[in-house]
């Protein structure tokens, strides 16, 4: 505290503004904050009912899949040739992304002037350097 | 219900028929290896004397076979009638009389029928046969297609349906004759307790210049006979449709109506991308939604648009003046999640029903909306979708198709006008999937399923939905006149990771077998025939 300024019960100049909250308002705001977490539980219950679905679907494919085996020796070798094809097939999708994202990469360096420049410097020296080969 | 052998009647009618081609109608029975059958043929007063006499001789031959001399000429149904009243077997075999039924047939039936005694109505797969013996056309049909079979009478030949069942709707009505085979299947379906395909070529229906397998059109009247049965049939199971010829022969069309106050939310989500199209730049949402607003007489409808927070404000402005208080706008602002925009856009929704709409479409079909959704308004229909096109007409989806080992879109690039096996692309049916560019579900449903898998934002969360659909029991059906082009590039190669592939292999399995869009095995050549 500043021991020069005079101290004294003196009534403040500035004056006090009390806000008195509009019931309307007050309804509004919570009326938005239940319909927002309305529809954070819809949508929590739209998971769930996504996860119950997908579990009993696992399950009977699960079973059928049990089944199968069971009732045959080279089951597990099919599974396994199955798998293997998956894999396989996911493979083949990643490599022609793959390449099709790398063509195009390329194709746009190619229209770079670093790269123009680059190919004008670069031809004379590959011509000297297959001379002497 | 009894667990004992099948015995089969298998009722022919014979109206002045060819002897050669009876007497090999009447030995494909003969020849089967099942022996609880009987024969009953009935002679609907053939003028030709020489086909009652060929008859008695056949009937003197084998005790199994009967026959039944009508008075007068009452028509195929009048005579197939004589035939049910006198069978006595437990399931009744429909045969024409100048068709054959395939080596084993009856056995394979049994065999089914054994398995489950409870099957009230058995439908097998067919072909033709020339006079030659030459095989064609294999109808590998779909499994029980109630929508397809107000569409068209798929289920024909071989049909086996329980006596008891058969007696109890009344036989055939000769009111339909021409098609009073499509409309006693009708009636049939709409009681049996349980209906079976199977997926076997077990009747050969016989291709001669007079007959309707020679061509559909050789009998005009039967069109029409059909499509008085379809509207007895809408009738008596209560539904709010009108029905009208197809766009080609055999085939009808069922409109439903939607009830003018059921509430219609469209989600489309979008990030503003905009492209040319007929080579015109086009912001793809503003025309969607253009098209919508000119295609569409539904008064109750909102259309809520998931836009990334990156969508351009001069589309969102067009927007909302294209659509007023029609909009509702849900803001996105993370990485892309095709699921959970749907959800979201879900989640902001008003409607009864809600409508997934891609925002690269455009509207073609009249009615859009009414078309639609109107047969959701069946409990049992989970889902509906449509017939999408590219630019250039071909077809992009016309159902999925879920078989050898993958998840396909049936039909894929076939062209616009051609009308598919067995006009597959111009009659309604049930498909095994649909894709999430144009669907519509009941709000209910919806939620019952889980929405879209936000496990997979971006590949065959579509596939995932409609086998969930499919699991909770209900159907879903491909409308193939409700059109709209589909601008998704044709050349992009979608990046599929194994670990959706996983997810989704890991819920529903191997694909094998689609249960609606079976591809019939290619015909042998004549040298393979000949074991050349």
């Amino acid at each position: 505290m500043d021991s020069s300024q005079p101290t004294g019960s003196a009534p403040s100049a500035v004056p006090v503004t009390v806000t008195v909250p509009n019931p309307e308002e007050i309804a509004q705001t919570r009326a938005d904050a239940l319909e927002a977490q309305l529809l954070e539980i819809t949508h929590q219950l739209l998971a769930a009912n996504d996860t119950i679905a997908g579990m009993n679907a696992a399950l009977i494919t699960a079973q059928a899949t049990v089944n199968e085996l069971s009732q045959t020796d080279v089951g597990v070798a099919f599974a396994r040739v199955d798998d293997l094809e998956n894999r396989l097939e996911a493979m083949l999708h990643e490599l022609r992304w793959t390449i099709n994202s790398n063509t195009a990469v390329l194709e746009q360096m190619r229209l770079t002037p670093t790269w123009r420049i680059g190919t004008l410097v670069a031809r004379p020296l590959a011509m000297v350097t297959r001379r002497r080969r | 219900m009894t667990t004992k052998r099948p015995f089969f009647s298998v009722v022919t009618p014979v109206y002045n028929v060819a002897l050669d081609i009876l007497a090999e109608t009447i030995q494909s029975v003969t020849s089967q290896a099942w022996p609880d059958w009987q024969l009953i043929l009935i002679d609907d007063l053939s003028p030709n004397q020489a086909v009652r006499d060929f008859l008695a001789t056949a009937a003197a031959a084998d005790d199994r076979i009967s026959v039944i001399y009508r008075d007068t000429n009452g028509g195929i149904s009048a005579a197939s009638n004589d035939g049910l009243a006198a069978a006595t077997g437990e399931y009744v075999a429909l045969l024409d009389h100048d068709d054959l039924l395939a080596h084993g047939a009856l056995a394979q039936v049994a065999a089914v029928l054994l398995a489950d005694p409870k099957i009230d109505y058995l439908y097998t797969d067919e072909d033709k046969v020339d006079l030659l013996g030459n095989h064609f056309e294999t109808f590998a049909k779909p499994d029980w297609s109630p929508e397809r079979l107000r569409s068209q009478m798929y289920c024909a030949h071989l049909s086996v349906v329980r006596l008891q069942l058969a007696r109890d709707v009344g036989g055939f009505n000769s009111a339909y004759d021409g098609s009073q085979d499509h409309d006693f299947i009708l009636k049939v379906t709409e009681r049996a307790g349980r209906i079976h395909h199977l997926a076997e070529v077990l009747y050969h229906w016989r291709a001669i210049p007079e007959s309707t397998a020679s061509s559909g059109e050789a009998k005009p009247y039967t069109w029409h006979a059909g499509l008085a049965a379809v509207r007895a049939h809408v009738e008596r199971i209560g539904l709010d449709a009108t029905v009208e010829l197809g766009g080609w022969f055999g085939t009808y069309a069922v409109h439903r109506r939607l009830d003018p106050t059921t509430r219609v939310s469209i989600v489309i989500p979008t990030r503003g991308t905009r492209g040319f199209v007929r080579g015109d730049s086009r912001s793809f949402v503003v025309e969607a939604v253009r098209s919508i607003l000119a295609k569409t007489q539904h008064p109750n409808f909102e259309v809520v648009v998931v836009a990334d927070v990156s969508t351009p404000a001069d589309t969102m402005a067009e927007l909302h003046e294209l659509l007023a208080e029609r909009l509702v706008v849900v803001p996105y602002n993370k990485p892309f999640n095709f699921s959970e925009k749907c959800n979201l856009g879900f989640l902001a929704s008003t409607g009864d029903i809600v409508v997934m709409l891609n925002d690269d479409v455009e509207v073609i079909a009249d009615n859009f909306l009414a078309e639609l959704c109107g047969a959701l308004s069946e409990k049992d229909v989970g889902m509906t979708g449509a017939y999408l096109l590219y630019e250039s007409g071909m077809v992009q989806h016309a159902g999925h198709r879920y078989a050898e080992r993958g998840y396909k879109h049936a039909f894929h690039e076939h062209s616009l006008g051609d009308p598919g096996p067995f006009c597959a692309l111009t009659v309604d049916r049930e498909v095994s999937g649909l894709t999430a560019a144009c669907i519509a579900m009941r709000r209910e449903v919806f939620v019952e399923v889980g929405g879209f898998s936000e496990r997979l934002p971006a590949n065959f969360n579509d596939v995932d939905l409609s086998l969930k659909v499919r699991a909770a029991g209900y159907r879903l059906v491909w409308l193939n006149r409700v059109r709209l082009y589909h601008f998704e590039s044709q050349s992009r190669v979608a990046k599929v990771h194994q670990w959706e592939l996983d997810i989704l292999r890991q819920r529903w399995g191997i694909p094998r077998r689609d249960a609606y869009s079976e591809i019939a095995p290619p015909e042998p050549s004549r040298g393979a025939r000949a074991g050349l």
